[in-house]
């Protein structure tokens, strides 16, 4: 704090209002809130420090800077079309209403109605776009022996594979998340369930030591 | 250790290094062809030319590391967690293990419970036993 040139720390400090969120100005805030006439007894400065305690709204736009980075709002994966880039493999229906809404016409097949086999579609999907991605690359190494006047198009195809599959990826991770909660909850209902036992094995012991006496 | 996802998309990344490093070490070592049978075999004193063994060797070892990076890429997609498993699926069973924790904890509680009751029966016992011998003694020293 003393030295100015040291780097105090990586992330920015906190804003300079937090200070106003005292336990007083909370109660302060709170009862100004439904009482308007204890609002206009305020001290200008009082005031002043009680506009922080409202929420600012939601910018217009959807967006917002931070980092030097613009960010939606609502946090989704963008569509490989929204980004210009076009979509190799085919559009399944989500598995879940939550993680897209969007209804692109039905590729699963018909033998497969189900939609758990969303994922292994995309498994194969995967695959297949990894393949795609070593043969593009022996065709760019074979069209630079021939003639490598031409490869811009071939690079761009690579470019759109690799990002066909970092896409894929990206979309599949909501479900590994779903999945870590779950053994996450399973491990903690594990550790619970021996913390419970070890109690009433102890307990038991002593009961039966006590009824000995 | 990074989730499998995270890892996937770093052996992509690696494995585009090494498309770069492949075309980079072409690109700087190859000798020359005619591209027919018409044309003469060109040369270029200043081009570095690698011997035609170790250039082969070299490209050999290279597709081997490219071969390796793919088989290593499919057994990652292979062992993507919960791939036969629906999202429906999954929100039941995380609804249902939830269940499950509230009743632990309630289980937990209640022996914690049965745990301090039973201490506080025996820090009673205790003190009614220490109290008894004191009583005794006192009996024994009067007599």
């Amino acid at each position: 704090m003393s030295d100015k040139n040291e780097v105090s720390s990586l992330y920015p400090p906190p804003p300079p209002f937090v200070e106003l969120f005292t336990e007083e100005n909370l109660v302060l805030f709170e009862e100004c809130r439904a009482d308007t006439e204890k609002l206009a007894k305020l001290t200008d400065k009082q005031r002043e420090q009680l506009k922080y305690f409202t929420k600012p709204e939601l910018p217009k736009d959807g967006s917002y800077r931070v980092f030097g980075n613009v960010w939606n709002i609502k946090d989704e994966l963008p569509e490989l079309s929204q980004m210009g880039i076009e979509q190799l493999y085919k559009k399944h229906n989500a598995a879940s209403g939550t993680e897209d809404g969007t209804t692109s016409e039905a590729d699963i097949s018909p033998q497969d109605p189900q939609s758990g086999n969303n994922y292994e579609n995309r498994i194969q999907e995967l695959k297949k776009l990894l393949k795609s991605l070593l043969l593009n690359f022996l065709e760019l190494i074979g069209i630079l022996g021939v003639d490598s006047s031409i490869y811009e198009k071939k690079l761009d195809e690579i470019r759109v594979i690799a990002i066909n599959i970092h896409h894929l990826l990206n979309e599949y991770r909501p479900h590994q998340s779903r999945e870590s909660l779950i053994m996450l909850f399973e491990e903690q209902l594990e550790h619970k369930r021996k913390e419970t036992e070890h109690i009433n094995k102890i307990c038991d012991e002593v009961e039966s030591q006590l009824a000995e006496l | 250790m990074t989730d499998r996802l995270t890892q996937l998309q770093i052996c992509l990344d690696q494995m585009m290094e090494q498309f770069c490093g492949a075309v980079n070490y072409i690109d700087k070592n190859h000798g020359f062809e005619p591209s027919n049978e018409a044309e003469e075999h060109m040369s270029d004193p200043q081009a570095h030319i690698v011997d035609e063994k170790e250039f082969d060797k070299n490209i050999d070892e290279l597709t081997t590391d490219m071969i390796l990076k793919t088989r290593q890429i499919m057994a990652l997609i292979d062992s993507l967690p919960g791939v036969d498993v629906s999202a429906q699926e999954q929100l039941h069973r995380i609804d249902s293990l939830q269940k499950q924790l509230i009743k632990m904890e309630k289980d937990k509680i209640d022996a914690i419970k049965r745990k301090d009751r039973l201490l506080e029966k025996v820090r009673d016992l205790t003190k009614n036993f220490t109290v008894g011998i004191n009583d005794s003694k006192a009996e024994t020293n009067s007599a």
